[in-house]
């Protein structure tokens, strides 16, 4: 298989969940901060 | 469990198997092209994203519209969560368009029509994620990215008919004399098409979400320095 079509699917099936990560990982720290203010 | 959490698992199921469909009918369904061997099956995955792309800015146009029509917050959160997502995907589109140019142009970039138009679309989709945490106040930031995301969404349709209004290399797939491709290739094309779809849904929905809790942490804060003083 040419290594261009294997870099590009890596692309395509890794950005995505990538991106899914980063926003979960995002909501997790903003739910954090919103537990401590709400217990507060 | 609540409805959305439901919806929002059930949304990253069916969009989970829709990509892993995609992909099997990529490399197990769609023939090999004869001019250009394997490296064209990037071509499925690469228009796919271009049309994500293309679609989560024409999001953003209307979030735009929506925002100035109504000053509701949910149009301008709906603008920017699809301008982060559609900027990825378009991101990728570049990426994997050079990959698939080397070995068919014989060089990953060329300064023609739609490869210009591409990347100045992704320089101004660059500034408008990074402009939205800019020190002006919310409402004229918001006012401001409704009306930039508006004016930048003209890169899309520059783009989709640079290469039929001007000398390119740039293949086009869908002219007026329809596609020129095989079916077994358009159904691996719609399929994939569809299942970027479904991806882009997923990751919008995510990204409003954590949007709204933005908010919803900044409400909190502004409630908690009024008690403490």
């Amino acid at each position: 298989m040419p290594v261009y079509l294997l870099v590009a699917y890596i692309i395509f099936c890794v950005t995505p969940l990538g991106l899914a990560f980063s926003i979960a990982a995002r909501r997790r720290k903003v739910e954090r901060e919103i537990a401590a203010l709400t217990k507060k | 469990m609540g409805q959305k959490r439901l919806v929002d698992r059930a949304l990253v199921g069916v969009s989970g198997v829709a990509f892993l469909v995609a992909l099997g009918m990529v490399f197990f369904y769609a023939p090999r092209e004869a001019t250009m061997g394997e490296v064209q099956r990037i071509f499925y995955f690469h228009v796919a994203s271009a049309w994500v792309g293309f679609f989560g800015f024409f999001v953003t146009f209307v979030g735009g519209i929506g925002y100035l029509a109504t000053n509701h917050r949910r149009w301008d959160i709906l603008a920017f969560s699809s301008a982060e997502v559609g900027l990825v995907y378009i991101s990728m589109t570049l990426v994997t368009g050079m990959l698939w140019a080397k070995p068919v142009w014989g060089t990953y970039w060329t300064w023609e029509p739609r490869l210009t138009i591409s990347a100045v679309q992704w320089l101004l989709y660059v500034a408008y994620v990074m402009l939205r945490g800019s020190v002006l106040s919310p409402e004229r930031e918001a006012r401001f990215a409704a009306v930039y995301g508006i004016a930048a969404f003209v890169t899309v349709p520059l783009s989709w008919f640079a290469i039929r209004w001007w000398r390119t290399i740039h293949p086009v797939i869908v002219s007026g004399e329809g596609m020129a491709l095989t079916p077994k290739m358009i159904h691996t094309l719609l399929v994939s098409v569809a299942a970027f779809t479904l991806v882009y849904a997923t990751l919008l929905r995510q990204r409003i979400a954590l949007e709204h809790e933005r908010d919803r942490l900044a409400a909190l804060r502004l409630q908690d320095e009024a008690t403490a003083s």
